[in-house]
């Protein structure tokens, strides 16, 4: 089964160069899966980052099917994975994140596991989030296995909306999604800060895609890199900011559409 | 002359004695060698789905197919036929032992398990052949009283699912008391693997509910990380649960990847075979009895753990963690196709095909065995009353 993976890249330093080359070195070892002749790797980029980007790339060029294109619109990780998508060719894409890593038999799961659940729009696999040390911090996605999670009603393996209600932890790097099935239920949102893959899932279910957990380790991601989105957002968020925002992502899972967000509830939070 | 007549007479009341039980027997051999011989199966009335219920069944259906006519004979008059065995292989008459009027000659055959040793000294007058099936040495052990064996009960041959047993009979009761045959149980086809993706979800199977309880207890505490990994116990979902049939048993073995099994009295062994087959990696306490196929033989003949045959521990607490072990594997892919290759070689060795040729040969034999016999017996009253004759 041939893929497409995207890397969104807004940013290229030399630390952010050596993240990026871990990602790439782990999908050029994969075991079961011929990534050169099956996988295309599109790179969204900012313009500012393309000429340290391709200084990492040069060294891949033998191994790897890549394809850089330029995004002069808005290079948020939301709009990068939106900018790449309409140039996926295939049914499915997967998402890698440049500071994380993929498993060894991460594809080939990703096609066994695609082949197999064909009902599935959404794939998330196990991740493992670490920190900088590659200190294994905790276990993500993986509670859709469990039968208390998931509900008398529901089937284990599978998110579902109630069980989203109420536990919101859960992360689209390393996902395999349906191409059209992703731009027809309205993408990554740009406006939604936080918790725009937590809407992004709830949308999802909401209007009736199958989101399944592949019972197995995918991917390791970095969680406490410095100055790293999500960094920003545990560093200068408070409680109440959090709050609005998971009851915005909540309110705009109904919507298909990127919506402004009213945000003056923000700034009186913030005064 | 009064001596005389006496003799005359008793000789011919003799002679019409000998030549009435000289037509019986060759009746019964007409009727062994025409496939008109009765098979009864005694069964208990199973308070859980068993293997060796099962594999009476099995039995059963294996002589059925020979030709021959069987009954099962069951303990309560109130025995429900089990739902949980397949359809076919219940298609047989039952009778209720107390209700049963058995009327059998030598050329019928009883099959008794190790649990009704009741029954071995109620039919030990009866002329037909009589066979202790044993599955369970515990079961075997439980129901006789100190230093009695079978052959109190006048049992002399024996049908036994391994080698190990078959030792274990002749070392503790004699090696030439009884004629024990052996042969591997066979799985049904319904226990096989696809290539369909195995679910973080293991089977837990174990004769001591306790036992099961403290390893799952022992188990999420030392391994926290893995709380959402769920223990199958094997039931339906409905409410109440109910006993899987032995098809949507190994439907959800098949899904699962792993299988817990704690069984120290175990005679053979069921479950971790099925478990193979199934793709379900077997993860369990080596019972008292080995199972023999856990065992090969190295170069120099001896015998060792077989590689690659699951998951396996004499040390009921190491198991928390060899369960949290294959865990980890499970969810990096790092279980090796070994693994799978060995435990597919292991399981295809008992499949029902080459179970019922070997039972057809057992249950054959000892039919073969009672017509030479009766045969025998036969030549000998000719050649006893021709005797007589000359006289």
């Amino acid at each position: 089964m041939k893929l497409t993976t995207i890397i969104p890249v807004h940013e290229m330093d030399d630390n952010l160069s050596g993240l990026l080359t871990k990602a790439l070195e782990s999908v050029v070892g994969q075991d079961k899966y011929n990534v050169k002749e099956l996988l295309t790797i599109l790179i969204p980029v900012a313009p500012s980052a393309v000429e340290a980007l391709n200084v990492v790339l040069s060294k891949f060029s033998d191994n790897l099917n890549i394809k850089v294109i330029l995004n002069n619109g808005n290079t948020s990780f939301q709009g990068q994975i939106n900018f790449a998508s309409e140039k996926v060719e295939t049914e499915y894409f997967t998402i890698l994140e440049f500071d994380d890593e993929v498993s060894e038999t991460y594809y080939f799961n990703v096609v066994k596991y695609a082949n197999y659940y064909g009902n599935v729009d959404i794939f998330l696999p196990i991740i493992i989030e670490s920190n900088e040390k590659n200190q294994a911090l905790k276990l993500t996605n993986e509670t859709s296995w469990s039968r208390s999670f998931v509900g008398e009603n529901g089937e284990v393996g599978y998110l579902n909306a109630e069980s989203l209600n109420q536990y919101t932890d859960f992360k689209i790097c390393g996902s395999i999604i349906k191409t059209n099935e992703f731009i027809n239920g309205g993408m990554l949102k740009t406006n939604i800060e936080l918790t725009f893959q937590y809407e992004f899932l709830l949308r999802m279910i909401i209007n009736g895609s199958n989101v399944y957990i592949i019972p197995k380790i995918g991917c390791k991601h970095l969680v406490t890199r410095e100055g790293s989105l999500f960094d920003v957002y545990s560093k200068t968020f408070t409680l109440k900011q959090r709050k609005f925002w998971f009851n915005t992502a909540k309110k705009e899972a109904n919507f298909t559409s990127d919506r402004e967000i009213d945000t003056s509830e923000l700034l009186s939070i913030a005064e | 002359m009064l001596e005389k007549s006496e003799k005359n007479a008793s000789e011919i009341e003799n002679k019409e004695i000998s030549s009435d039980k000289i037509n019986k027997i060759k009746l019964a051999i007409a009727k062994l060698k025409n496939k008109n011989s009765k098979f009864l199966f005694f069964v208990t009335n199973p308070t859980n789905p068993s293997a060796s219920i099962y594999e009476i069944y099995f039995h059963a259906n294996v002589v059925k197919n020979m030709g021959y006519e069987v009954i099962i004979l069951t303990d309560q008059d109130d025995y429900v036929i089990p739902y949980w065995i397949d359809e076919d292989l219940t298609k047989i008459e039952h009778k209720s032992m107390s209700k049963a009027k058995l009327n059998l000659g030598s050329e019928d055959v009883l099959i008794i398990p190790e649990i009704f040793t009741n029954v071995m000294e109620q039919t030990k007058n009866l002329p037909c052949i009589r066979i202790g099936l044993l599955q369970s040495i515990d079961y075997m052990m439980n129901s006789l009283v100190p230093s009695v064996d079978w052959s109190s009960f006048g049992i002399e041959k024996i049908i036994t699912t391994s080698a190990t047993l078959k030792n274990i009979v002749e070392e503790f009761f004699g090696k030439d008391k009884f004629e024990v045959k052996t042969y591997n149980i066979g799985l049904p086809e319904y226990f096989y693997n696809d290539e369909s993706p195995k679910r973080p979800v293991i089977t837990v199977v174990g004769r001591n509910p306790n036992e099961i309880s403290k390893l799952i207890k022992l188990f999420y505490t030392k391994y926290p990380q893995y709380g959402w990994i769920t223990f199958d116990s094997m039931i339906t979902e409905s409410k109440p649960p109910k006993s899987l049939t032995r098809k949507q048993y190994a439907e959800r073995l098949r899904k699962n990847f792993a299988a817990v099994w704690v069984d120290r009295i175990a005679s053979f062994g069921t479950l971790p075979i099925e478990a193979m087959a199934s793709g379900c990696i077997p993860i369990g306490l080596v019972p008292d009895i080995i199972p023999e196929y856990l065992l090969e033989e190295d170069k120099d003949g001896e015998n060792i753990y077989a590689e690659n045959s699951g998951v396996w521990t004499n040390n009921y607490y190491s198991l928390p963690s060899l369960i949290g072990d294959t865990i980890t594997k499970y969810l990096d892919d790092s279980i090796e196709d070994e693994v799978f290759d060995k435990m597919k070689k292991i399981s295809d060795k008992y499949n029902q095909k080459d179970s019922s040729v070997e039972l057809s040969l057992i249950y054959q034999g000892f039919i073969d065995e009672r017509t030479i016999a009766l045969e025998n017996a036969v030549e000998g009253l000719i050649k006893q009353d021709a005797e007589v004759e000359v006289k």
